[in-house]
């Protein structure tokens, strides 16, 4: 069958399974020496997956937002690193997707991402701010046609590897902190000179260290919607919502894990006479594995009714109880994927403790640890806890 | 296969009936088989046999009879 005659579905399938093979082939050393996944990148992107939410009409695979999901729950569980690389350029895709194509020279650029299937990152941190993505020191300097940008980022996450990057800034040098705008720029347009070492317990192929970036771009490619607005409307509920699928991979495997050993562990038992053979921990880390799946679901299904109709049904985003749910899934999926990993650990024992062996659970545990510090939740308990007084 | 089907029944099944007065097609739940004591006769089956039962034979009715449970260890064995 030709790709161009596939279903969408098909290509996703067929696509994730190869690039999933190549996860587990390299999955190992990308960890051991905190090195770029390269090879997982590149079979996404032989495989069209780095242009997943792209519009079919620019030449992408025209994902939608639960499919992003459904990609997303499968891919972590062989290189979270890789998975998570994966999930933050999506975003970017869709702050373009969502808020970019009025713009022609976005679409154009959209078109060639698609073609080439290029990498953007985020550079949303910035060294004095700490991680309040909500306001930025460094402003837009505009002159005539052009914009120049210097921004010192405290983190990049594949900042080394990318082809193009999506930068909050002020609108202008002497704009108010808060008034921010998102900017798109190739990595032939900047200069990135990285600033720290990516050393990390975990997800260490994200390759996160801090760069000073300098970049000069057409103003045509600052997106006309206001940062605060992207933000609320699709950075954060699809960062959310594409952290927790990842985090859910990583949790569902590490379930499974616990449930073959349990089995085994049972069928010995039988052996010797013990009949009756329970596993509590086993249940408790399903339920859980169950509540995250639902509450991602809930989400997903929310937002995409809402991201099918933007600009009419937005408002709903910006209410005390979307803004709360969306906090809450990435708090709630951070903790119940920490716990799930940490128990499967204790009932696989020493098989899950060692290092290569079909049940080593060390890396798992090591990337889930992410998942409460990047971003740190409890700036998002802050946020939630001063929503919640203004709900009655 | 079926005397070594019928001796894990017999270790683990917890029948009310003898297993070796048991007809093929008798039901098994109606005979006191519970849905505990079930997995303890598949964990059992796979361990004797040296197999896994594949997703698709795993059901209530695998339990249901003698005669069900042949045919899914059948199938594991082919696997």
């Amino acid at each position: 069958m030709f790709v161009q005659e596939m279903s969408k579905k098909e290509l996703i399938l067929t696509g994730l399974e190869k690039v999933c093979n190549v996860m587990k082939e390299h999955s190992e050393d990308v960890d051991k020496e905190g090195r770029f996944p390269l090879e997982a990148i590149s079979a996404m992107k032989d495989n069209k997956l780095m242009g997943a939410y792209i519009p079919k009409e620019y030449g992408g695979l025209g994902c939608s937002i639960k499919d992003l999901v459904e990609i997303g729950k499968t891919l972590g569980r062989h290189c979270a690193s890789s998975a998570m690389v994966w999930a933050m350029h999506q975003i970017q895709l869709a702050c373009l997707v969502h808020h970019g194509t009025n713009n022609e020279e976005i679409k154009t650029y959209l078109r060639r991402a698609a073609e080439k299937q290029y990498l953007i990152a985020s550079i949303t941190s910035e060294v004095g701010v700490g991680g309040d993505i909500s306001r930025s020191i460094a402003g837009i300097e505009i002159n005539g046609g052009y914009g120049l940008l210097s921004k010192k980022a405290s983190v990049i996450s594949y900042g080394a590897y990318a082809d193009a990057y999506l930068a909050t800034a002020k609108r202008t040098l002497e704009a108010s902190e808060t008034d921010q705008v998102l900017v798109l720029f190739e990595n032939t347009e900047a200069t990135v000179e990285q600033t720290s070492i990516w050393d990390t317990l975990g997800m260490r192929g994200t390759c996160s260290p801090g760069f000073n970036v300098t970049a000069s771009f057409s103003k045509e490619y600052i997106l006309d919607t206001p940062f605060k607005d992207i933000a609320v409307q699709s950075m954060v509920p699809v960062t959310h919502i594409l952290w927790a699928s990842v985090w859910y991979s990583i949790s569902k495997d590490a379930v499974e894990k616990a449930q073959k050993i349990t089995r085994q562990k049972m069928k010995q038992n039988l052996k010797s006479g013990i009949q009756d053979n329970v596993n509590y921990d086993l249940v408790e880390i399903h339920n859980k594995l169950n509540l995250m799946l639902n509450n991602i679901d809930i989400c997903t299904n929310k937002y995409q009714a809402i991201v099918d109709n933007l600009s009419e049904d937005c408002k709903e985003l910006y209410s005390l109880e979307s803004s709360i749910q969306m906090n809450n899934l990435k708090m709630i999926s951070s903790e119940l994927a920490v716990e799930i990993v940490q128990k499967a650990l204790y009932i696989c024992g020493i098989v899950a403790f060692l290092n290569q062996t079909p049940y080593s659970l060390g890396r798992s545990l090591r990337d889930i640890m992410s998942s409460l510090v990047m971003i740190h939740n409890d700036r998002l308990y802050r946020t939630s806890s001063s929503l919640l007084m203004l709900q009655k | 296969m079926e005397d070594k089907i019928k001796e894990v029944l017999k270790q683990h099944g917890k029948l009310i009936k003898e297993v070796c007065h048991l007809n093929h097609e008798d039901n098994l739940y109606e005979l006191g088989l519970s849905s505990h004591s079930s997995v303890n006769v598949m964990l059992a089956l796979e361990t004797e046999f040296d197999m896994e039962f594949p997703d698709e034979v795993l059901s209530k009715k695998m339990f249901s009879s003698i005669k069900n449970l042949k045919s899914a260890v059948s199938v594991a064995l082919e696997r």
